[in-house]
């Protein structure tokens, strides 16, 4: 078996600034103010919502990054239950970066709800019929197994005796945090259920939790492979193009299981024809096919797949496929039914704005903590790897340039 | 879902004979103590005309149309309200059970339990509940068919205020037969009561003269409830965790032993060799 070399930063503490990061703070006070003023004055004096479109930019948003945020349980299940430990190195980023994800997608609904202050009803007064009640719940049962997981990255550093300790409980963590999200990521798509006659019947379908689950799952890698050849890129590590071209060999089955199985849903339902329509739903459906399925599968057959580069636009067009799918959803397939109650919408100014503060949370969160935590393995039996642990200060996150 | 509604009222509404003067729209606004302005440009606003909308101050409407009958313009005047559904998206939607029904089948909402998430609000079929945007602490507003009002045997104010009949109350079952009975001896009213089966039937029924689309009512609702077709997915719920952990479960450990099969072999290669 291969044995890992795990990088952790020699100064024990760091909180490195750099001209992106004050940028990204001045955002996140800016979308702060924003925010106050949204709660002080009430959601109908600063956002573009309404009677006719009550879910909006901030919906879409967290929509988005729960089913990116997916990549924690897709590459927790390829590393932790199937045990394949050669993508080791992806799985861990990946729970820190859908922990963080989760952490947002909280942050931007505490924004969002209009009667924020009563956020804990549901844990007393539970609406179990809801497919949100199985959204809600779940994010807060997997957060908490994320918590523990993280804890024993933590331990790690601070104290290798605990994350002994915790060992006996860890396969039963990570079994149970590779089971809850198949509830909240399916229960995703059953929320738009609930509109069978307002939503596009493109996407209006009895399969739509399924293929929600399906779809986040195998984006998660994509994530992965982005993430990976972004962060080892910053920080002069050696990007393992053969781990990473493994990792989208088990995305490229699915997807074609996913493209399948939505031809197939489309056909039985007579929907075919609307897709090759020309009309907005159907070029806006095609384009999240296109990129979803077709795109990174054909990608992955050519010499070009097992590049970088390559890799990169394969989880790229991934990440841009799934986000549109989730778009297209809240948006798309419910303008007709918008506009035919004489409704229209575009996020406004602090909307928007607010939305890209707190993302700055989450970016600044992720730089910081694996700059200061056991996040990154350094490649297995590689000498000059081995050689940058030794001298970690000097050759790796010192010359970090964001 | 659950649905302990044991005496299920109804309102039947005969387009045919609404003169729209807006009796109902005043009603409503005195009984639920509601002001005439438009919770946004807070301007003086009247209920009943060609330009009305529902919103959280106005929980009932009466809309002026001229729409196209045998040829030529004519006036309908459209009421419209929550019409109730029998199983109810709003409540099943509702993660927080901030909606129940009464016994009478009236939908009621409860502003102590809501969240604000307004899945309600996008979830029912016909865009009925309404939100306080302008409110720091907002609530959802939609007709409540006067549940207390109901609860003692009356009419709600809206339908003991009808001065043409073209508001009938009853229990539900006499009010649908009332309407067959009307469509059956007159032929100009359309065969189609409205609200018999949409979504799973409503309180509220309709009939009239004039198509239904014309004036404004969803026709591509289908006939199963929207509950039904949410449950539809959620009863795989527990089936999905269960099956998932057990899978998960059988799945690492067999991976293990695998692993650890593949290492043994390894080793004792490793020794022969030796």
């Amino acid at each position: 078996m291969k044995e890992w070399t795990l990088k952790t930063p020699k100064a024990r503490w760091n909180l490195r600034i750099t001209p992106v990061r004050i940028g990204m703070l001045a955002l996140l006070v800016f979308s702060l103010l924003l925010i106050f003023a949204r709660y002080y004055a009430g959601l109908g004096q600063w956002t573009n919502l309404s009677d006719q479109v009550p879910w909006g930019a901030w919906i879409g948003a967290d929509m988005n990054v729960i089913a990116l945020a997916g990549a924690g349980f897709s590459t927790a299940i390829i590393t932790h239950i199937f045990h394949a430990e050669k993508y080791e190195p992806v799985s861990r980023r990946c729970l820190l970066l859908s922990f963080i994800g989760y952490v947002l997608v909280l942050l931007i609904l505490i924004v969002e709800i209009g009667r924020w202050d009563n956020f804990w009803r549901p844990f007393v007064s539970p609406g179990v019929h809801s497919p949100m009640f199985e959204v809600y719940m779940c994010i807060v049962a997997y957060m908490v197994l994320q918590v523990i997981e993280l804890v024993e990255v933590g331990a790690e550093k601070v104290s290798p005796k605990f994350k002994k300790k915790m060992q006996p409980i860890m396969q039963i963590v990570f079994i149970a945090a590779c089971t809850v999200p198949l509830g909240h990521q399916a229960s995703l798509g059953s929320l738009y259920l609930g509109m069978p006659a307002k939503l596009d019947p493109i996407w209006a379908t009895q399969m739509m939790p399924w293929l929600f689950l399906l779809s986040s799952f195998f984006v998660g890698p994509c994530v992965a492979i982005v993430e990976y050849i972004w962060t080892n890129s910053r920080y002069n590590m050696k990007v393992d193009t053969e781990m990473l071209y493994g990792l989208s060999k088990i995305s490229v089955v699915l997807m074609a299981v996913y493209f399948v199985m939505k031809g197939a849903d489309l056909l039985m339902r007579g929907q075919l024809g609307n897709v090759f329509s020309f009309t907005l739903c159907g070029n806006m459906f095609l384009l999240e096919i296109l990129l979803l399925c077709v795109v990174p599968i054909i990608i992955h057959f050519l010499p070009f797949g097992k590049t970088k580069g390559g890799l990169l636009v394969f989880g790229l067009s991934g990440m841009a496929g799934l986000i549109l799918t989730r778009l297209n959803v809240v948006f798309t397939g419910m303008s007709a039914h918008v506009a035919s109650m004489g409704g229209s919408y575009f996020p406004s100014f602090m909307e928007i704005v607010s939305t890209l503060g707190l993302f700055c949370i989450a970016f600044l969160a992720y730089l910081w903590i694996t700059e200061n935590f056991p996040f990154f393995y350094g490649l297995p039996n590689d000498a000059a790897v081995n050689k940058d642990v030794v001298n970690e200060s000097e050759s790796g996150f010192n010359q970090a340039v964001m | 879902m659950a649905n302990k509604v044991t005496d299920q009222k109804s309102v039947l509404v005969d387009l045919t004979k609404c003169v729209g003067c807006g009796s109902c729209t005043v009603a409503c606004k005195l009984w639920n103590n509601q002001s005439f302005q438009n919770p946004q440009s807070e301007e003086f606003e009247n209920a009943h005309g060609e330009d009305v909308k529902l919103d959280s101050n106005t929980w009932t409407t009466v809309q002026h149309m001229r729409v196209q009958k045998d040829g030529q313009e004519v006036w309908r005047f459209v009421k419209r309200q929550c019409m109730h559904c029998l199983e109810p998206a709003c409540s099943s939607v509702c993660f927080a059970h901030a909606f129940h029904q009464t016994e009478q089948g009236a939908v009621q909402y409860d502003p102590e339990l809501c969240v604000g998430c307004r899945y309600c609000m996008i979830a029912c079929p016909f865009d009925i509940p309404k939100y306080e945007w302008e409110k720091v602490m907002p609530s959802v507003m939609k007709c409540q068919f006067c549940s207390s009002k109901l609860a003692d045997g009356e009419a709600p104010a809206c339908a003991s205020v009808c001065p043409t009949n073209a508001l009938m109350f009853g229990n539900r079952d006499e009010m649908l037969a009332k309407a067959h009975e009307i469509i059956d001896n007159d032929s100009r009213y359309l065969n189609h009561v409205y609200g018999e089966k949409e979504v799973g039937g409503t309180s509220w029924l309709y009939i009239s003269d004039v198509d239904f689309g014309e004036l404004g009512f969803p026709t591509d609702l289908p006939e199963k409830s929207i509950p039904k077709n949410i449950h539809g997915f959620t009863r795989f719920t527990l089936p999905i965790f269960a099956v998932g952990a057990l899978t998960w479960t059988g799945v690492s450990l067999y991976a293990k032993r695998r692993h650890a099969v593949a290492h043994e072999g390894h080793a004792a290669e490793h020794k022969s060799e030796e």
